[in-house]
């Protein structure tokens, strides 16, 4: 059946702020979907809490509703705007619960609005785990014995009869809240009072735990009409006893034959039937490889993170699919854009997709690291070879953590190595990999990780070829090596290359890069076009190996590289990805070409509709050069400001590489990164900054300390973001402070600032053409000293003077002006007794980029790009567009329910996964509606008071 | 696995890729085709359809689960060489006894890898089926590029009947695990295990009949329905075949069933013609619809050739058509129980969704000639 005529305007829900479990994926999703509507002449209404986010843009839908996702609001917005329909499998959990909700409350059929797509009535057998159970034993449809239960003494009686371990899931719970395994009586009655009480209808299911066997999932798009068709399957290389979202993921299955395969895609296709998905579906599937045994573990009958993965995984848009089928479409009547090919056709990859989940841990010290059905990452990266191998290591190098490759660590022990095997940490490849070099056989590991050995002799693969490179570094092993997707620098320290500085390890670097290509090796880019060559596609998707043929035919120019900011993380989240959609956006608006490189799969940068190239690979300077190589014809530069910390830190090598990075200078940025040139610019500018000393011992911290005057802020120099911070307020507590440095001091030098205690913070984001400044305001909630990714702001400032206001501008002025600035900067000032300190200097797109936009009306990245580009920055017309007569507030949500152990107080280093925004004409009920989003109680604004470094001055 | 051994292929248009050679030493000539599938390499391996074709894989790892008895189709490899871009060895599987590699060996197949598998794929496809000959053997042993093109050059895939090497040599009665079961004729032209197995499972007795038998012959059995069976080449120059079939439908009334090969060969009895391909469909994620119910399945696909659109004649109907190109998918008749599908409702490898086609055959009765 083509599109029903009698839809013309749909509501689609967003999914909110980003928690752990609920991150970028939905906001690519929604913002597919909202296109894949709009196309059809129908209008859409958007409700979303989140500004990070490319769907909340006034572009992408006819009426936006930046507004808390409750019932309440939504009614209002139904009443208001009364669509036709609803799609809700686009916000995640939190869209689908809402729209559960609203049925239930009778909102829907009040207002006549009809869910499009899955129905309500199959979301809820889904989600009820009973329901769902009863469903599949009368479909035969293999279910692991459960029970579902409201109460204890149930539960107990189930162990009882059962025995342990069981598992423990809470109904309608995302990421996995409220599950997890009980091995006795005492975790059972712990599990099963946490999962009664984090499940919204109090419901909690117990069943045989099948820990060990393989987790297999398959994504699933079904039309009104019965058509179905897999999309893509993956398989998890952690075995079941691990949320997905924590396991590392291959697509497609490895391990699988044609006979397991098929009887999990035939499982699938009648699961998805019985229960009447009208839509997307995921499902997962337990697999025990020893006897085939297999059983349904669970649904979700929505657009999920497991979509997400399999849409970049196979350049299948399932969420534009899943948008017009709910229009009415059915699979048949859809074409694959790329190829012309039918929608309804399953994908064909022909390479090796590898995901690992990025976790919070390098900020969360004290928490318990191991790995189960809670999900603790925040983000990941995703990565495409022609091999496990080449797609496992790209993907290693693409999280940006510490080492971009597995490393021999004497240090363990055999019991460490055997306990990290058997409980899953983010340590576990490391792990495998030192039980491979210290002579483990693969049985001895597979039998204590329960992974499956064709894994485990990949990264023996790996393991070997370092060993062939290390001992014999020839042409022929050095082909090899690259062929398997290692990178230059790991190649490096197989050399056993030693360095004094990092100028000399990036010309060692340089060198084996030019080794490689004397050697006539260079990457050889190949398309993702859903159908594995079979037809002539246009998918403008790369991933590079090193092979015969290129396809990626440089494109003309003039083109700009735009770099990502990679995998989701605490302190460089959603928000950089929406800068650097915007550039792209702002770039192709001028005639532009751009080219994105970035590896998360769950955003909206990774969509290759966005772009006019994707390059899916790791933001690493070789394989960034490797592009910029292969693009250089009619390339102008690369832009580096929208990625965050992870593309600032591509810039110096970069230059020295000869790339040209357009916008502010690389002197400018070092600038601002070196305390030392902004303390004399300052100086030079007259800008008050809090006054601050290096101290190289404990005689000049004891004489540094008083000289600056109590209160003063202390740190360690060689931690970043806040670690290790403490506030000293007197000789007394100088003198335990130093009391416990010990030795520590002459290592690492200590920071001491000047403390501007009961401050107020101003968070300033600007757009500079280097003579033109515009500025926006934005006044911190919390007194300086929280870190300002965790503070609540508002705009415009409601306490702020017109001279501080004034004087701010001023000074930013001055400074965008003397770093000539060209795009984004923020900058970070304290105001105290009507004294403005200058704290911090960032010259690119930070954290309050979107909410700054939003709350101005501003699209502040795309006027950036352009100032980038060469276009004067109209401080004239920007201030007559600006946005007035509104308050805008942004609220965050912190991850504490997560972490059990971490202590729930705010301090220097930030902690929050995510915002919402609140909007209206007054500051209270912008207040209100934004904490709302964010999952406060709103009968309590007295909560404001736990924050106990909420300035008293603002206080509603 | 193979460390020693090189592997060079040579298309008869001079292109050449050298890469490291796996399976066992040897020569072969072949149409270079390729094939989408990404479970299910020894299904492929041992369908008697690829005879006489150099097989490429366009998924990379290959080998991956290993080989056991459950995935052949038939009692040996077809194809006469193998291209992936990885030649896995096998890191267990439940159904599995050995490894690809060894697999290959023994059966004589030379096979090459660490090849740009993509670029060979994209060639294909761009220039059609092309003839090809490969070479395995240690580096020094190699034969020259231009001894390779003269040999690739020199096959003429379409008029080779690679049918008679597959079919079975005799007739064989397979009973029925009911004896009331229906007693179906399996015209062999290649016939892969799966399509006697569905037979078998749905409770038949079934009689495997070489390609060569005549309508007579099939008749003389006294079958409940026929099954043309898949195959390997080019329909056309099959007339025996043909002619067989024309025999089915003018002296009986038996139902006939055709899959792939015994679709084209249904089509040509009828009176339709066929065409070869540029480079055909080859995979298990092939959608089809039927154009009645507008209802679409994936299917498992392995032909060069197709049935004319246009040339059906006026008593039969197109039933089903490929969602990609639109290429004709299925014929019937319009009164009589006698259809022919392109695809593989047999599976094995690929999805299962189309199984039901063997129980309609099953349940279809004789109808009074019209």
């Amino acid at each position: 059946m083509p599109k029903d005529p009698s839809i013309r305007k749909v509501l689609v829900i967003g999914s909110g702020p980003i928690v752990i479990g609920q991150a970028a994926e939905f906001d690519y999703a929604g913002t597919q979907a909202c296109i894949a509507v709009r196309e059809e002449g129908v209008e859409v209404v958007l409700v979303n809490s989140n500004p990070a986010t490319i769907q909340t843009d006034p572009d992408t839908a006819d009426r936006v509703y930046i507004e808390p996702l409750t019932v309440e609001s939504l009614r209002d917005i139904i009443e208001k705007e009364r669509p036709d329909g609803l799609i809700a499998t686009m916000g995640g959990q939190t869209g689908l619960n809402l729209a559960v909700d609203l049925e239930r409350a009778g909102v829907l059929s009040e207002f006549g609005v009809r869910t499009l797509g899955t129905s309500t009535a199959t979301i809820r057998t889904a989600e009820d785990r009973q329901m769902f159970a009863d469903l599949m034993m009368a479909t035969g449809q293999p279910v692991l014995a459960h029970v579902s239960v409201s109460d204890l003494w149930q539960a107990r009686d189930f162990a009882a009869r059962r025995g342990f371990p069981l598992v423990v899931r809470a109904a309608f719970c995302l990421g996995g809240t409220g599950s997890g395994h009980a091995r006795d009586e005492a975790e059972l009655e712990e599990m099963v009072t946490t999962g009664l009480h984090e499940s919204p209808v109090s419901s909690v299911l117990l069943e045989r735990s099948v820990t060990g066997w393989a987790e297999i999932e398959y994504e699933v798009l079904r039309d009104a009409e019965d058509n179905a068709i897999i999309v893509c399957n993956m398989e998890n290389m952690d075995p079941m006893g691990i949320h997905t979202g924590e396991s590392i993921v291959v697509a497609p299955s490895q391990t699988l034959s044609d006979e397991d395969y098929q009887r999990l895609r035939t499982a699938s296709l009648e699961i998805v039937r019985s229960l009447g998905v009208v839509g997307g579906c995921n499902c997962q599937f337990a697999l025990n490889q020893q006897t085939g045994e297999f059983a349904i573990i669970e649904v979700n009958p929505r657009l999920s993170r497991s979509s997400a993965l399999a849409s970049k995984a196979t350049g299948y848009p399932i969420a534009r699919v899943a948008a017009k089928i709910a229009l009415g479409y059915t699979l048949a009547e859809l074409r694959n854009e790329i190829t012309g090919a039918s929608a309804c056709a399953e994908p064909a990859l022909d390479y090796v997709v590898v995901k690992l989940p990025r976790w919070p841990f390098d900020k969360f010290r004290n928490v318990d690291q191991r790995l189960g059905m809670t999900m603790k990452s925040t983000g990941e990266v995703m990565a495409i070879g022609r091999t496990f191998e080449q797609a496992f290591l790209k993907a290693l190098r693409s999280l940006d953590v510490g080492s971009a490759w597995l490393k021999v660590s004497p240090s363990w022990t055999e019991e460490k190595i055997a306990e990290c095997l058997a409980h899953a940490t983010p340590e576990r490849p490391a792990a495998i990999y030192n039980a491979i070099s210290r002579g483990w056989s693969v049985e001895q590991i597979a039998k204590l990780s329960r992974i499956h050995p064709w894994f485990i002799t990949r990264i023996a693969a790996i393991y070997s070829m370092e060993q062939r490179y290390r001992e014999c570094p020839t042409a022929a092993t050095l082909k090899e090596a690259k062929r398997m997707g290692f990178s230059d620098d790991h190649l490096l320290e197989l050399e056993g290359s030693v360095h004094s500085s990092e100028q000399e390890r990036l010309q060692k670097s340089l060198d084996l890069r030019h080794r490689v290509r004397d050697m006539g090796m260079r990457p050889t880019y190949k398309m993702v076009d859903t159908c594995a060559g079979e037809f002539a596609a246009m998918t403008p998707y790369f991933y590079s190996t090193y092979e015969q043929e290129d396809e990626a035919k440089p494109m003309p120019g003039p083109k700009v590289i735009v770099l990502g900011s990679g995998p989701i993380r605490i302190g460089q989240g959603i928000e950089f990805d929406y800068s650097s959609v915007h550039a792209v956006e702002s770039l192709r608006a001028a005639g532009i070409k751009a080219i994105v490189i970035n590896n998360n799969p769950e955003t909206v940068s990774t969509d290759f509709h966005l772009s006019d190239r994707l390059y899916f690979e790791p933001l690493t300077v070789e394989e960034v050069l490797n592009v910029v190589e292969h693009e250089q014809d009619g390339l102008l530069g690369v832009i580096a400001q929208f990625g965050g910390q992870t593309a600032l830190n591509l810039i110096n090598p970069l230059v020295a590489a000869g790339v040209n990075i357009l916008g502010t200078s690389p002197e400018s940025i070092s600038i601002a990164e070196d305390r030392d040139k902004m303390a004399r610019l300052c100086e030079q500018l007259g800008i008050p900054a809090p006054r601050w000393a290096i101290a190289h011992s404990h005689t000049e911290l004891a004489s540094f300390a008083p000289e600056i005057g109590f209160p003063v802020l202390v740190r360690p120099s060689y931690v970043l973001g806040g670690r290790g911070m403490r506030v000293i307020h007197s000789e007394e507590d100088l003198q335990a402070y130093l009391g416990g440095l010990g030795e520590q001091l002459r290592k690492h030098p200590v920071l001491v600032d000047q403390f501007l205690q009961d401050a107020t913070e101003i968070d300033v984001d600007a757009v500079s053409d280097g003579q033109n400044v515009f500025t926006v305001v934005m006044e911190q909630l919390e007194r300086a000293g929280i870190h300002s990714g965790d503070s609540t702001c508002v705009y415009p400032p409601q306490t702020l003077s017109a001279e501080v206001i004034c004087q701010v501008e001023s000074y930013t002025r001055s400074l965008a002006q003397h770093l000539k600035v060209a795009g984004l900067m923020n900058v970070q000032y304290a105001v105290k007794d009507g004294t403005v300190y200058l704290l911090e200097v960032n010259t690119r797109a930070s954290r309050t980029v979107p909410f700054a936009s939003k709350a101005t009306g501003l699209p502040l990245a795309r006027i950036a790009t352009q100032a980038i580009m060469g276009t004067p920055v109209s401080e004239i017309e920007l201030n007559q567009k600006r946005v007035t007569g509104k308050v805008s507030v942004k609220a965050v949500v912190l991850p504490f329910k997560k972490f059990p152990t971490l202590l729930p107080v705010l301090g220097p280093e930030m902690q929050s996964t995510g915002e919402t925004m609140g909007i209206a004409p007054d500051f209270a009920t912008a207040l209100r509606k934004a904490r709302l989003g964010a999952g406060y109680s709103p009968d309590a604004p007295a909560d404001l008071a736990m924050h106990p470094a909420v300035n008293t001055a603002v206080r509603p | 696995m193979g460390d020693t051994l090189s592997g060079l292929l040579v298309m008869s248009d001079g292109t050449v890729v050298r890469g490291r050679g796996g399976g066992a030493p040897g020569l072969a000539v072949g149409e270079l085709v390729f094939q989408t599938g990404m479970v299910g390499y020894q299904e492929a391996l041992t369908d008697p359809s690829y005879a006489g074709q150099i097989l490429i894989f366009t998924y990379p790892l290959v080998g991956n689960y290993g080989v056991g008895e459950i995935g052949n189709q038939s009692r040996r490899i077809h194809p006469r060489a193998v291209v992936t871009h990885e030649l896995m060895s096998s890191s267990g599987h439940r159904s599995s006894d050995n490894g690809l590699d060894d697999m290959l060996r023994v059966q004589g197949v030379p096979a090459l890898y660490a090849v740009d598998t993509r670029m060979l794929t994209r060639k294909v496809r761009m220039h059609g089926v092309i003839p090809a000959a490969m070479s395995v053997a240690p580096e020094e042993k190699l034969p020259s590029v231009a001894e390779l093109q003269a040999l690739a050059a020199s096959l003429n895939y379409d008029s080779v009947d690679f049918v008679v090497e597959c079919t079975t040599p005799r007739a064989m009665w397979h009973p029925p695990s009911n004896p009331d079961g229906r007693r179906v004729v399996l015209v062999d032209y290649g016939a892969k295990q799966a399509i006697l197995d569905y037979l078998l499972e749905g409770g038949a007795g079934v009689w495997q009949v070489p390609a060569t038998t005549t309508a007579e012959e099939i008749l003389s059995l006294q079958p409940d329905g026929v099954l043309l069976s898949n195959g390997p080449g080019d329909p056309s120059r099959l007339d025996y075949a043909v002619n067989t079939v024309r025999g089915l439908l003018d002296q009986g009334s038996v139902p006939v069933f055709g899959i792939c090969l015994g679709h084209q060969l249904l089509a040509l009895a009828a009176g339709g013609q066929t065409s070869k391909m540029r480079f055909g469909h080859r995979g298990i994620n092939q959608p089809v619809l039927e154009v009645a119910t507008g209802r679409v399945s994936i299917t498992t696909q392995n032909h060069g050739y197709m049935v004319e659109p246009g040339s059906i004649p006026a008593e039969y109907v197109v039933t089903h058509t490929n969602l990609n190109d639109g290429s004709i998918e299925g014929i019937a008749h319009v009164s009589r129980p006698v259809w022919g599908v392109q695809w593989h409702p047999e599976a094995h490898p690929g999805p299962a969704d189309t199984r039901r086609l063997f129980d309609r055959f099953l349940q279809s009765r004789e109808v009074a000639n019209a």
